[in-house]
């Protein structure tokens, strides 16, 4: 490939040039191998010198480009991505390009002209060495057009529609035997920020579910489960069980002359229990799909309903339905459920009078008739915070966070309540604070407690049954900071209790996460993938979006809404049909691999699969991040263009034009936060010492051991790791595996007499240009005192 | 070919091992004579330095050397075999990657010394005598061998055509050396310089525990006397710090077989930076639980703490022929200009 590189040197109009001697760098670039010519231009980001340069790049036959100037990340006027599409304009790969970053990390850090421009010539071979080995991205992975969703509440289905509508084909999955979710089993559903207006679920619910149903598009299977998945080829193919259609929904009437006849009755799913359906019936009567369905456990096949359905519908002989289907994208909608709160007997949820907010939503649609003898109660108290916010000054334990929903939908029941029937008297037992979020509902909360109605701080501790169907709660005050109330403890005098029971992740829904290789949270819930702000429903497996309560409580309009957003983020490589998996995407060499399955142990991203040959990694799930290619102990994974070699290449020449004595320091900073700390700096114009070298790394921890080893056998006197700062590794753990390493390999150096000072790992994020500077003065410093590194004098390295 | 393969073994700091190896051969030791003469081998026969020295240079075929370089008596034995060799193969771990004699680069000549002849609870050296490359007793000059700060592999002090690693080599892979020796003998056709006579994959490849490996972390790593190991089960399944994810194959399990596991005899793959990083990078990834944004850093940490003595750990083999092969002490700081 001799002389097809060609190189820009920018002297942004003075900004480098003022402190650099491009005319230098460009000469050192012009002798670099492959270089077919080396310019120096006035700002390489205008039209004119941008349009000069495309068509010497194209005069020339150049098939990459170097380009000394602006940060590739930080620069706002022509990074990355601008250059990416220069390149492709081209007709090149858009990856053949390396950006040496000598206005932020170098220009706009260093105030001596000498000192400058021999870093810059440095950093300019830096960006040889790499771009000479740089490879064309991997090829396009070909995805059906095709979506599954698996739940079929308001998120579920609002995705499903908008797939639809774009015209994707859906395949939904919904376990329980209708569409809608939990939105069907409250009577009113609050619904704006602005005033507190409602709607009625009988009506939006089959609304919702309608178009779904009526949609040629979308195929729902209700009481259908996900059993396996396999992720291929970017691809997911999922294995779905669906109950047998014992009922035609073609000829089912839903006249109800099957639940006449039959003799078997069990509990009702839809209302929590609280009545009792057929073994063949209908949840609710608005229910969708408009058909009736057989409880499996509940049905004796006595085959009593085969001859009363009028349309012969009915046949018992049919059996389960279970398809293998290949998917380009996923919606786990699963929602969320209550606590179970019997393990917590101060909550006596054995009582029939003590209810859950959902039974409560049921009461109220019968006219608040109380369980344990159909009475309409008298006093009825709210607990708010039923095993939510437990921790050291909470009695009752629980979950750690606060469940978010439940104190607007107690202020909505109490205030239905108080209108539908002003004769019960209402009681709000709250722990510590009401939290009701939306506008409308702090409106409506504040009316209730302007009309009367007893709002208690405090913790229910106890509730105990007085016989009769009535109970007796024991308040402990809060713990508050003000010294003028007194706190005492209460007793609360109640014949119903209606406990806001903590949410957690759906029972099953954990399996399903594991399933797809979507990470979780210790409360099960699935993790977001970094940086959350503006990745809105992306899990950290690519196109596995998790939308709606599955994430955590939510509104019935916030789950709608996350429908409709992960649908959006979805629609791009649904409707190409493809995935562009990144130009450093992972790869095993089966030749290589033993399956000791460490890779797939530390990918965040489900993107390895260990086959009968060995481990495989899958390109378009691939995120990059290099965790598996560190942890690798055969090096059998690798990333492309991010290679050991290539990064030792960069090593071997970052410090050629430094003068002796001086300590070599090189930071290896991860590609998003630490970099940017770095060109930070620059934009700060902090001043820095010289003798540092910046290689960007994938993830903090995508550098392996041995090549910081090798580095320091090179001759490096000192080695910084950084990382993003904790809890924000767009690779989950990333910079806590490089942290754990860089430990382990400071307790090896320090055996081998290695300062261990010369090797460190920061958590660095992009604003924090002020702790990377003082951690690399402070290793200067530390280095100057040094002296040399006894190992590369050991091994006689450079 | 008419003429036998003349063979010769040495041995350098070493514990003796190798050389009985040999006899694991077994019967096929008989197959080894049918075909070879030994003409040196000190351990077992009555051979003096001077039979090698006569022999002329390249008069040898085989030369097997166990055993690091510690003094300048085992360097020119090394020097010697060398030149006298046509194949020269290091025999074992030590010969191959320093061994486990070559952990003394933790230390240096000084600080063994002040060991040895000086704070061992049973040493008594009033005087405190060292031994010297040179004294005067009663008008002669005595001489010792020199002892070398640094302990070297054999490829650190000649050139190496075969080797044949382990602690000590098993009787698979002494086979394996036969067949090259018969192959040698026949044609007179040697291996590439530096063939490693074992496996190019890493041990997990064929461990029959490696079907029982399901991925997870290693919240805690526990040494093999804190465990009762299940024969069947992975190692690092166990908690247990196995090194045949970073070792080669070949060894033919023995250790494995014994409900222990693999401490690195046989020596990094093919690939590796260093014999030490890639087992460290590894386990140093999968140590701790998987909840590392949950937790305090001295809770993340605990795994990789509980990595006691990394060095003597993931080097207990080869340490001299590691990227940075011995411990530095006594450099003096530059001064900055």
């Amino acid at each position: 490939m001799a002389g097809r590189i060609g190189v820009f040197v920018c002297e942004c109009k003075g900004q480098v040039s003022g402190t650099i001697d491009v005319a230098r760098v460009c000469a050192a670039a012009r002798a670099l191998p492959d270089v077919g010519f080396a310019e120096q231009v006035g700002m390489l980001c205008g039209e004119a010198d941008l349009g000069a340069a495309v068509r010497r790049l194209r005069d020339s036959g150049s098939d990459r480009m170097l380009f000394a100037g602006c940060s590739p990340r930080s620069s706002l006027k022509f990074p990355e991505e601008r250059i990416a599409r220069v390149m492709g304009g081209l007709g090149q790969p858009a990856a053949l390009f390396e950006v040496a970053n000598i206005r932020e990390q170098c220009a706009w850090q260093h105030a001596d002209r000498e000192q400058a421009t021999r870093k810059a010539v440095d950093l300019v071979r830096m960006a040889h060495a790499r771009l000479v080995t740089l490879e064309p991205p991997p090829e396009p992975v070909p995805l059906p057009s095709r979506a599954l969703v698996v739940g079929g509440g308001p998120a579920g289905l609002q995705a499903a529609k908008d797939l639809e509508a774009a015209g994707v084909e859906v395949t939904l999955v919904e376990r329980r035997p209708w569409l809608g979710g939990r939105l069907c089993q409250l009577l009113r559903i609050y619904q704006s920020e602005g005033w507190p207006s409602v709607c009625d679920s009988s009506c939006v619910g089959p609304v919702q579910a309608k178009g779904v149903m009526l949609s040629e598009r979308i195929r729902a299977y209700t009481r259908a489960r996900v059993t396996a998945v396999k992720r291929i080829d970017g691809r997911f193919r999922v294995t779905v069980d669906a109950s047998p259609e014992y009922v035609d929904p073609g000829l089912c009437i839903s006249c109800g002359e099957c639940a006449r006849v039959c003799p078997e009755e069990t509990p009702r799913l839809a209302d929590e229990g609280l009545s009792r359906r057929k073994a063949i019936d209908k949840e609710f009567e608005r229910a969708l799909p408009d058909v009736y369905s057989i409880v499996e456990e509940a049905c004796t096949r006595c085959g009593a309903c085969v001859p009363a359905c009028p349309t012969q519908a009915i046949d018992l002989s049919r059996q389960p339905r279970t398809f293998t289907e290949d998917y380009g994208a996923v919606f786990l909608a699963a929602g969320v459920e209550a606590l179970d709160l019997s393990s917590y007997p101060q909550y006596l949820r054995s009582h029939p009078n003590v209810v859950t907010g959902i039974e409560f939503e049921q009461i109220m649609a019968r006219g608040f008739k109380r369980p344990s003898d159909g009475r309409v109660p008298e006093q009825v108290v709210f607990v708010q915070c039923a095993g939510s916010r437990a921790g050291p000054d909470k009695e009752v334990g629980g979950v750690p966070y606060c469940s978010k929903t439940c104190c607007a939908v107690t202020v909505k029941q109490v205030d239905r309540m108080a209108v539908a029937n002003p004769a019960i008297e209402a009681t709000v037992v709250y722990y510590r604070d009401m939290r009701t979020y939306e506008r409308a509902l702090e409106s409506l909360y504040q009316n209730l407690r302007n009309v009367g109605i007893e709002f208690v701080n405090g913790e229910v501790t106890g509730i105990e049954g007085n016989g009769d169907g009535r109970l007796s709660l024991s308040v402990a005050p809060c713990v508050s900071g003000d010294a003028d109330e007194e706190p005492e403890a209460l007793s609360l005098e109640a014949d119903l209790v209606v406990l806001a029971a903590a949410q957690e992740p759906a029972r099953g829904s954990a399996e399903l996460y594991r399933m797809f290789g979507v990470g979780t949270d210790r409360h099960g819930f699935p993790i977001e993938n970094q940086p959350r702000l503006f990745r809105p429903t992306e899990s950290l497996v690519n196109r596995v979006f998790v939308v709606g309560e599955s994430t955590g409580p939510k509104a019935v309009q916030q789950c709608a809404e996350q429908g409709s957003a992960a649908a959006m983020r979805a629609l791009p490589e649904l409707l190409a049909g493809r995935a562009l998996p990144p130009r450093f995407a992972s790869r095993v060499d089966a030749r290589r691999c033993i399956k000791c399955r460490v890779c797939e142990t530390v990918c965040p991203h489900g993107a390895i699969r260990i086959t009968e040959e060995g481990a495989a990694s899958d390109p378009a799930f691939c995120q990059a991040c290099g965790l598996c290619a560190a942890a690798c102990p055969v090096h059998a994974a690798e990333l492309a263009n991010f290679t050991d070699r290539q990064i030792l290449a960069q090593a071997k020449v970052a410090f050629r034009e430094l003068p002796a004595g001086e300590p070599r320091i090189l930071a290896l900073l991860c590609y998003w936060c630490s970099y940017s700390a770095a060109d930070f700096a620059g934009v700060e114009r902090v001043r820095a010492p010289a003798n540092y070298r910046v290689i960007r790394i994938r993830c903090s921890s995508s550098v392996n051991t041995g090549l910081v080893l090798e580095m320091f056998r090179l001759g490096v006197d000192g080695i910084l790791v950084a990382g993003c700062p904790e809890k924000s590794c767009h690779h989950l753990w990333g910079n806590f595996l490089a942290d754990k390493r860089t430990d382990l390999a400071r307790a090896l150096l320090s055996q081998l007499g290695v300062e261990p000072g010369r090797l460190r790992f920061e958590y660095i994020g992009a604003p924090m240009q002020a702790k990377l500077m003082t951690a690399l003065r402070d290793m200067d410093g530390k280095l100057r005192k040094l002296g040399r590194n006894p190992a590369a004098r050991a091994a006689g390295g450079a | 070919m008419t003429e036998k393969v003349k063979i010769a073994m040495t041995w350098a700091a070493a514990c003796g091992g190798c050389d009985v190896a040999l006899l694991d051969l077994e019967e096929r030791l008989l197959d080894l004579t049918r075909i070879a003469d030994v003409v040196y081998w000190p351990v077992a026969l009555d051979f003096k330095r001077r039979d090698l020295a006569a022999l002329p240079d390249g008069g040898l075929d085989i030369g097997l050397f166990n055993g690091a370089v510690r003094t300048s008596e085992q360097e020119e034995d090394a020097l010697l075999l060398r030149r006298k060799a046509k194949v020269l193969v290091a025999f074992g771990a030590c010969a191959a990657f320093g061994g486990v004699p070559g952990l003394a680069n933790l230390s240096d000549r000084e600080g063994i010394f002040a060991t040895a002849y000086g704070s061992t609870p049973s040493t008594e050296n009033p005087n405190g005598l060292r031994p010297e490359p040179r004294c005067v007793v009663n008008g002669g000059e005595r001489t010792l061998p020199e002892f070398h700060d640094t302990v070297r592999s054999l490829a650190q002090v000649a050139a190496v055509d075969l080797v044949l690693p382990g602690c000590p080599p098993p009787a698979e892979r002494l086979i394996d050396l036969v067949e090259a020796v018969a192959r040698f003998a026949a044609t007179g056709e040697t291996p590439p310089c530096g063939t490693v006579l074992a496996h190019d994959k890493a041990l997990c490849d064929e461990c029959p525990r490696n079907s029982t490996r399901r991925g997870g972390r290693v919240s805690e790593f526990r040494r093999p006397h804190e465990v009762l190991a299940d024969p069947e089960v992975c190692f690092l399944e166990q908690g247990l710090l196995c090194l045949g994810i970073a070792t080669r194959g070949g060894c033919g399990l023995s250790c494995l077989k014994a409900n222990m596991p693999c401490r690195g005899c046989f020596g990094p793959t093919a690939q590796a930076l260093d014999p030490a990083a890639e087992a460290l990078s590894a386990l140093g990834s999968i140590a701790g639980d998987a909840n590392e944004n949950d937790v305090p850093a001295h809770v993340m940490k605990r795994g990789v703490q509980s990595i006691r003595d990394p060095a003597g750990t993931f080097y207990r083999f080869t340490l001299p022929s590691a990227c940075l092969n011995r411990a530095v002490r006594d450099v003096p700081a530059e001064k900055s200009p």
